[in-house]
């Protein structure tokens, strides 16, 4: 018997370890977008590296700015360094967590889908498109080593009000070359729409 | 433990290890960098789990929702009762009183008005529309006031496309931090205020309150579901009804995406 419950005590290992590293993404209610719809709303789409973050307040709130070196361009025309404002973060003594925001790290390499943020007093600063469904993080495929990426909600259930389940959805795993194409397709096929 | 078993225990031991490292090594990219459920005490030590000031004695939570409401066409919030009107206030009321009901078929939670009767301050009202932000002219901290509040009428720079609702909570890293109106913490990790934030209809999405509001969390709907009271299932069916003559472009089914932050 011992043997059974050793393996039990190695399967929950995993599973502990699997909860631990699972994203917190919640309370944040989004509209699902699709990917036409997100390169439709977004003013550029770029791949891009995180090269750092700062916290800085802003008209009485904590904003967290990371900064990204942008690789390539899909939609728009973006600098080579970019700053994508993002609501949250810490300053001083104090932590203001909204949860479902996207946070960086430093080397990080991602797919963007970037619009002014709505507020005039900001200027045009950017910001993500639909939070996590505008932000794709790329990681190489361990045999193969190209690149993939996998969409921010496509790793937390969602709750579908119609079926009153939670389903995965989103965009998982994909070549980066797949997203990309895709991309351009949808941006082509907006411009050819009167 | 003889021999063999001790050699299958360490044996499973480091498969799980491998699993744990092979699961870190594919899933950190997509996960996030940090654990944010926990904030590291500015005096060092431990991080703290966040949560709201639940020791024996202290005050109720204080909660209250904003009265302020977009005025659009069509109608940011889909009622049964005449857009504008004190019936309306009601009808939103009782629907945020009902969210916080579906709580009590989860256990271990302090919304939980069952196993928690006295947690929970009694739901109030604010005519402020800024109440869970930031007053943008003067920068000031007028959001952060110690009350939990939930607004529909906002229009922080927060939102972009696709945002439809956000939660900012703002947490103390060590006692006696005070932050705009709010209460001095009285600890690290101190949750001093919660505030969900509702945009208006910049996107033309047509939603209801009642569904925005019943959608419930990952951990309620998995453990129990929410039991729907009669009348919220017709009112759910009436706002279902409300919510087909959008037009069809304009139809969305808001989701949540994860748990809750459980107080």
């Amino acid at each position: 018997m011992k043997p059974a419950l050793i393996d039990l005590t190695s399967i929950s290992f995993v599973i502990a370890f699997a909860l631990l590293l699972s994203p917190l993404a919640q309370s944040t209610t989004l509209a699902p977008l699709s990917l036409a719809q997100l390169t439709s709303s977004a003013a550029n789409v770029v791949h891009a590296e995180c090269t750092g973050n700062q916290a800085v307040w802003r008209d009485g709130e904590i904003w967290t700015v990371t900064s990204f070196r942008v690789l390539e361009n899909w939609k728009g025309n973006s600098p080579e360094e970019i700053q994508v404002w993002m609501i949250g973060g810490r300053a001083g003594a104090v932590t203001s967590y909204v949860p479902g925001a996207p946070r960086f790290r430093i080397g990080e390499e991602t797919v963007l889908f970037l619009e002014p943020a709505s507020s005039r007093s900001f200027g045009g600063v950017l910001s993500i498109t639909a939070w996590s469904e505008g932000t794709f993080r790329i990681h190489r495929d361990p045999r193969t080593y190209e690149m993939r990426v996998t969409q921010d909600t496509a790793i937390t259930p969602n709750f579908d009000p119609s079926s009153r389940t939670f389903r995965e959805t989103g965009i998982r795993n994909w070549p980066l070359a797949k997203l990309k194409a895709r991309v351009i397709a949808a941006e082509s096929s907006r411009r050819r729409t009167p | 433990m003889n021999h063999k078993s001790r050699r299958h225990f360490v044996r499973s031991l480091a498969l799980a290890t491998i699993f744990a490292f092979l699961f870190q090594w594919t899933g950190a990219p997509m996960a996030n960098a940090y654990v944010r459920d926990f904030t590291v005490p500015a005096a060092g030590g431990c991080p703290q789990p966040q949560h709201q000031n639940i020791a024996i004695g202290a005050v109720p939570l204080a909660r209250q929702w904003s009265t302020s409401l977009p005025n659009t066409n069509p109608a940011a919030i889909v009622t049964t009762a005449a857009q504008g009107t004190p019936a309306q206030l009601n009808e939103i009321e009782a629907t945020i009183q009902q969210a916080y009901a579906i709580w009590v078929g989860v256990s271990g939670t302090l919304v939980n008005a069952n196993s928690f009767p006295n947690a929970l301050g009694t739901l109030g009202r604010t005519a402020t529309q800024n109440a869970c932000s930031p007053d943008p002219v003067n920068g000031v901290q007028t959001g952060v006031d110690g009350i939990n509040t939930i607004c529909f009428n906002q229009t922080s720079a927060a939102f972009t496309t696709g945002v439809l609702s956000f939660t900012r909570i703002m947490v103390a890293d060590a006692p006696s931090q005070v932050f705009g109106s709010a209460p001095p913490s009285i600890f690290a990790g101190q949750i001093v205020d919660a505030d969900i934030s509702m945009a208006r209809t910049r996107w033309d999405l047509c939603l209801s309150v009642t569904v925005i509001l019943f959608t419930p969390s990952r951990s309620s709907a998995s453990s129990s579901p929410p039991t729907w009271p009669a009348p919220l299932r017709a009112r759910a069916a009436q706002a279902r009804r409300l919510r087909a003559q959008c037009p069809r472009s304009t139809q969305t089914s808001p989701r949540a995406s994860g748990r809750s932050h459980t107080p």
